[in-house]
């Protein structure tokens, strides 16, 4: 019947708009600033770039104090990867795997010794952070905190 | 009397002759006095679709007709 | 026997039997008409078969539910006589229409939930994979600002898998 193929086309013409809308997000550009930070259990005074960061893992860990040993910003787009430097030999790889919804697919991997010791996949929301730590630095572990806008 | 009823014999084996589609438009049509545009509406057809199957109708059953009755 | 009549529409000549015809049309088909003996035969038989027709066909005979076209008509006569406003409602709210409009946007509204974020309130990451060659890993959820937090112990220098 002829409404039956014309709500059909209605549906399809709708549906690939809203896909295809999906699609034009995932050519955006990420930014990510990445804070390499490190903490530890010796009494000092909190960096107050952390102040936010700080406020959010107090409860989580407890640690003395946070120090912030570099920033980082990166931008990719999809497929793109990004580098950062860690202290003790490692490294982090970033890479983009694409947007969908309005969460950014990334995949992390530490590197030490050239060598891959983790990796993990994660969807990050826009305007939000994930935290990966923590190799033993010093006195103290790393946490490389991950902020994503896109 | 006897003429009559072939008569009638006749235009009802005409109507029958005709596919269901094109013998009801023609009788929409001379029947009940639809329009064109109200037989598309009531059929749910294009309005050219009832021109063409109406004067399809009308040949088939004048060619059926002088058949029918030159026969006799 | 039909003469192909080339220059001529039979079924223009239907449709002007039928007066659905414009009235530039009707004027030139009527012009034709005048001068075209084929034309004009066409027209005869038309009306032959009407008379014939119009005579045999009764209400009983062909079985045609009238009270329901002539209640459609009516329903169409009533619904040229409504006002814009009435007209557009009464478009809207048929059935082909209304359930056109219905499956559409309720695909749209499915697809878009699906595609679209969830409520605010969620982790900030949602792990979908994790994996190493460290002693342990630990995925967290801070409390209040719901950040995600990824934990790993690396193995001891000299220690492997």
């Amino acid at each position: 019947m002829k409404i039956y193929r014309i709500t059909l086309l209605c549906v399809i013409i709708v549906s690939i708009l809203i896909t295809q809308a999906d699609e034009a997000w995932s050519g955006a550009t990420i930014n990510l600033n990445v804070k390499t930070i490190l903490a530890s259990q010796k009494p000092g005074r909190d960096d107050p770039n952390l102040e936010r960061f700080t406020s959010g893992v107090k409860d989580v860990f407890g640690y003395s104090s946070y120090k912030l040993l570099s920033k980082d910003n990166l931008k990719l787009n999809q497929e793109n990867s990004g580098r950062i430097s860690l202290p003790g030999n490692r490294s982090m790889k970033i890479t983009s795997k694409g947007i969908s919804g309005d969460r950014v697919t990334l995949q992390v991997e530490m590197f030490k010794n050239n060598k891959q010791i983790f990796q993990t996949v994660v969807r990050l929301l826009n305007d939000s952070e994930v935290t990966v730590g923590g190799p033993k630095h010093e006195d103290g572990n790393l946490l490389i905190n991950i902020f994503a806008s896109f | 009397m006897y003429q009559k009823k072939e008569l009638e014999k006749s235009l009802n084996n005409g109507l029958n002759s005709l596919p269901e589609e094109a013998r009801t438009i023609f009788i929409l049509r001379e029947l009940e006095g639809l329009s064109y545009d109200e037989i598309a509406a009531q059929l749910n057809l294009r309005k050219g679709t009832v021109s063409s199957r109406l004067f399809y109708a009308r040949q088939r059953l004048k060619e059926f007709l002088e058949r029918d009755q030159g026969e006799e | 026997m039909q003469e192909n009549l080339s220059h001529c529409n039979s079924e223009l000549i239907s449709r002007y039997y039928d007066g659905e015809l414009g009235q530039a049309e009707r004027s030139r088909v009527e012009s034709h008409i005048l001068v075209c003996p084929s034309c004009n035969k066409i027209l005869e038989d038309l009306k032959g078969i009407s008379d014939q027709y119009g005579v045999h066909l009764t209400h009983q005979s062909v079985g045609i539910d009238t009270q329901e076209t002539e209640k459609h008509v009516l329903d169409r006569l009533r619904r040229e006589k409504a006002p814009w406003w009435a007209k557009a409602k009464d478009t809207f709210l048929s059935k082909k229409i209304l359930f056109s409009a219905t499956a559409t946007a309720g695909v749209a509204l499915l697809l878009i939930a699906v595609l679209q974020a969830p409520v605010p309130d969620s982790p900030s990451a949602i792990v979908t994979s994790v994996s190493g060659d460290v002693s342990s890993i630990i995925i967290l959820e801070a409390p209040e600002t719901r950040q995600t937090i990824l934990w790993f112990n690396e193995r001891p220098e000299g220690q492997g898998l």
